[in-house]
């Protein structure tokens, strides 16, 4: 980054973090509570989309919450409630006590007047009146709202197991994106691998082919080969060569072209020299119309080489009309590609 | 001198955390003392399962004495209680019952505290958390060292640990921070005290001088070219080094790197260390895995940043290590000791969000400048402060420092090794 001078070896790192901190807050600027706001929600479709985390456990552990209960009249410490109290204008003149309570329910009415010399009691009376008919419509009041809780409730308990089957759907639905994930992202490891492997394999062949090339350059070793390549073939033709091994060769399928691979049997070739072997020499490098390169076209280690100099190039003879073997030369044999005529090679 | 090492697991493949803190101390003291290890056979410090067989062994030119462990922690249990001790109102007895279930729970080796102690110079205790130390510092506090490796661990609010900092004749802290933390929350009884930290061997310098941009000059004489070619990293690499696992800041370092943009250039994650926790398959994610420590100094010299996302670390050798090599490091601005490591080395930034991690990530990969800044700055900070001669003069100051000697007429035993090796 430019913004900051480290050509100096004194690296203040206090310094370099308030600098970077600075450019941070510079750059999140006024729309600061809105990112945050996106943060929030993003990870909590984070949260929701992760399906290491939002698992079958998390509908088990909705499935554990309880449901909202009964309210309890009673209060927490379970104690019971004092009972409604009834009170009317005689509730404070009566007495308990059998016939004893009668008489001096009647003494306290007659004293009435003398009681209320001193104050009177009727506010009091009716306060207390009043306070037990609230009592009472509250209670009423309390045993609607319990039957309320309790059908509120019941569909808290109905909507919980939908909420239980949304969230099963959920953590199915976000398992099978993240393997339906899993699947591309391998699969396009796995094209990226065979596409580096077919690179791979351009490149072998290429290499391949630029070995065979210089192979079969002029050397010091066979430069009348070189030569007699150049008069068959034409300094514009390119040379072309192609490695067989023996064994195919000896499958009779396919005939020998190259001729350093056919060195093996070269002295087999150099010894049954036929004229087609030789113009099929001379046609190794696809000079003849018909011919093929031959097994015997390069000499053997240490043989000398075929003077193809004296050999016409044209015409090629073909393997269907064959020349007549010089005396002393092995007759063309049909396993041996150094013999054979181009055009079963084809 | 003759120096018992108490700690609560030993052994070569522990590579974290106060018991490695332990061994490379352990082994650098053996150069110029006799030392003892005694620890337990435990290897997993989950479980405190007796892995490593009981008696004599020895380590890396370190005699250590196994004891076998006399129960095994149940995790689930042993943090329910603790979630419980936490919350409620407890005693004495319920804090030792809690040592007890965290372990390791080792009676053998606090009876030969008990009857050997008078074979030793000084009892050197590592880590202040664990039963070993608690108890045997009881043994013989005039004759005591401890190394504390304390984080700001929930576990040090028990009263149980009061008597721990009360005890020892000497703390050798790892940190300066670790020291000031320490000294706020507890009454330190120590008589001599020192910041010694642990030693870290500083790599020759031609190994971490930037490549030249030579071009005839061999690619694999290139910095960390060999770890490089060996993992097929080609990009920029971001080192993280340690346990991967979530307690340690990996899964938010996994989603801030992951949230790079792409401008920020095709720069690798690198993941050595056990894998406790799933890793994101995308190819920027890259675990090496477990490696020697010869490869584990070729991955820091080839990282162009290294990471040390713990919230709470009591030294972070990773960081000292990656200063040592040149590389300078990103850390987890909660944690107060490696923050307080970058900036008195002024080699390493510090993050402290999502924001500010991509950018220190970002400056950090593309200035070289910067880096090889601060790479200086971090070597020249380590040959300071964690050379192992350093670390070792301190250690000797410490025991030379405490108030109890061997008694009279007992034979010294100091020199005995040094004798043989100088023979």
């Amino acid at each position: 980054m430019a913004e900051f001078d480290t050509r100096t070896d004194a690296v203040d790192v206090t310094r370099l973090m308030e600098r970077i901190r600075s450019d941070i807050r510079g750059r999140r600027g006024a729309d600061d509570t809105e990112r945050q706001a996106r943060e929030l929600a993003e990870a909590a479709l984070d949260r929701c989309l992760e399906p290491l985390r939002a698992g079958s456990e998390v509908v088990e552990r909705n499935r554990r919450l309880t449901p909202p209960g009964r309210f309890d009249r009673d209060g927490e410490g379970g104690s019971l409630a004092p009972e409604p109290f009834e009170f009317d204008e005689n509730t404070v003149y009566v007495s308990s006590r059998g016939t004893m309570g009668k008489l001096l329910y009647l003494i306290r009415r007659l004293l009435n007047p003398i009681l209320r010399l001193f104050f009177n009691p009727d506010p009091i009376i009716l306060a207390m009146m009043r306070q037990a008919e609230i009592n009472s419509r509250l209670l009423d009041l309390l045993d609607r709202v319990n039957a309320e809780f309790e059908r509120t409730g019941r569909k808290f308990a109905a909507r919980e197991e939908i909420d239980a089957l949304n969230y099963e759907v959920t953590s199915n639905l976000v398992t099978e994106m993240t393997r339906l994930a899993v699947d591309m992202k391998n699969h396009r490891l796995l094209v990226e691998s065979v596409a580096g492997r077919l690179d791979f394999d351009e490149r072998r062949a290429r290499a391949l082919e630029s070995v065979g090339q210089a192979r079969s350059t002029p050397t010091a070793e066979a430069p009348e080969a070189a030569e007699g390549d150049a008069t068959a073939a034409g300094p514009t033709r390119p040379r072309r060569r192609r490695r067989r091994s023996r064994r195919r060769a000896g499958g009779g399928a396919a005939a020998g072209t190259a001729g350093e691979t056919a060195a093996p049997e070269a002295p087999e070739a150099a010894e049954g020299a036929t004229p087609e072997g030789v113009a099929s020499a001379d046609a190794g490098d696809g000079a003849a119309p018909g011919g093929n390169a031959g097994g015997g076209a390069a000499p053997p280690d240490g043989a000398p080489p075929a003077d193809i100099s004296t050999v016409p190039p044209d015409p090629a003879p073909s393997s269907a009309d064959p020349a007549p073997a010089p005396p002393g030369a092995v007759p063309p044999d049909e396993d041996r590609p150094a013999a054979r005529g181009g055009d079963e090679d084809r | 001198m003759r120096l018992a090492v108490v700690v609560q697991r030993y052994g070569a493949e522990i590579t974290g955390g106060s018991e490695y803190l332990c061994r490379l101390s352990a082994e650098q003291l053996a150069r110029r003392h006799e030392v003892d290890v005694l620890t337990t056979c435990a290897r997993d410090d989950r479980t405190w399962k007796n892995r490593y067989p009981e008696g004599d062994d020895r380590i890396r030119g370190v005699t250590v004495r196994r004891f076998a462990n006399e129960r095994t922690r149940d995790p689930e249990s042993f943090a329910a209680y603790s979630d419980w001790i936490r919350r409620h109102d407890h005693s004495a007895d319920d804090e030792a019952e809690w040592l007890k279930q965290q372990g390791p729970w080792c009676p053998g080796l606090q009876s030969y505290l008990e009857q050997h102690r008078r074979d030793y110079d000084a009892l050197v205790f590592f880590d202040c958390l664990y039963a070993p130390t608690v108890l045997g510092l009881r043994v013989d506090p005039a004759r005591s060292i401890l190394v504390p490796a304390a984080r700001d661990a929930r576990a040090l609010r028990l009263d149980l640990y009061r008597e721990v900092f009360s005890r020892p004749a000497g703390i050798a802290y790892t940190t300066a921070v670790e020291r000031g933390f320490l000294k706020r929350r507890f009454a330190i009884g120590a008589k001599v005290e020192e910041t010694v930290g642990c030693g870290v061997d500083l790599p020759p310098s031609r190994l971490h001088e930037r490549p030249p941009s030579d071009p005839s000059a061999s690619p694999l004489s290139a910095r960390g070219a060999v770890f490089r070619r060996r993992h097929r990293l080609y990009g920029p690499i971001v080192l993280f080094g340690g346990r991967i696992e979530p307690g340690r800041g990996c899964e938010e370092m996994l989603d801030y790197f992951a949230g790079r943009a792409e401008s920020d250039g095709d720069a690798s994650l690198v993941l050595m260390g056990l894998k406790l926790m799933p890793i994101p398959s995308a190819p920027q994610f890259r675990l090496a895995g477990l490696l020697s420590e010869t490869e584990r100094s070729e991955a820091l010299e080839a990282a162009t940043v290294v990471v040390a996302p713990a919230p709470s670390e009591s030294l972070s050798l990773l960081a000292l290590e990656s200063f040592a090599v040149g590389t300078p490091v990103l850390a987890n601005a909660r944690s107060d000791v490696v923050v307080d490591h970058c900036q008195r080395s002024n080699a390493g930034l510090y993050y402290g969000s999502r924001d500010e991690f991509q950018a220190c990530l970002r400056l950090l990969v593309r200035d070289d400048d910067l880096r090889a800044a601060m790479g200086r700055q971090g070597r020249a900070y380590i040959r300071a402060n964690y050379r192992w001669e350093v670390v070792l003069g301190k250690y000797d100051r410490l025991i030379a420092g405490l108030p109890s000697s061997r008694p009279a007429g007992r034979p010294p035993r100091a020199g005995r090794r040094r004798g043989a090796r100088a023979g």
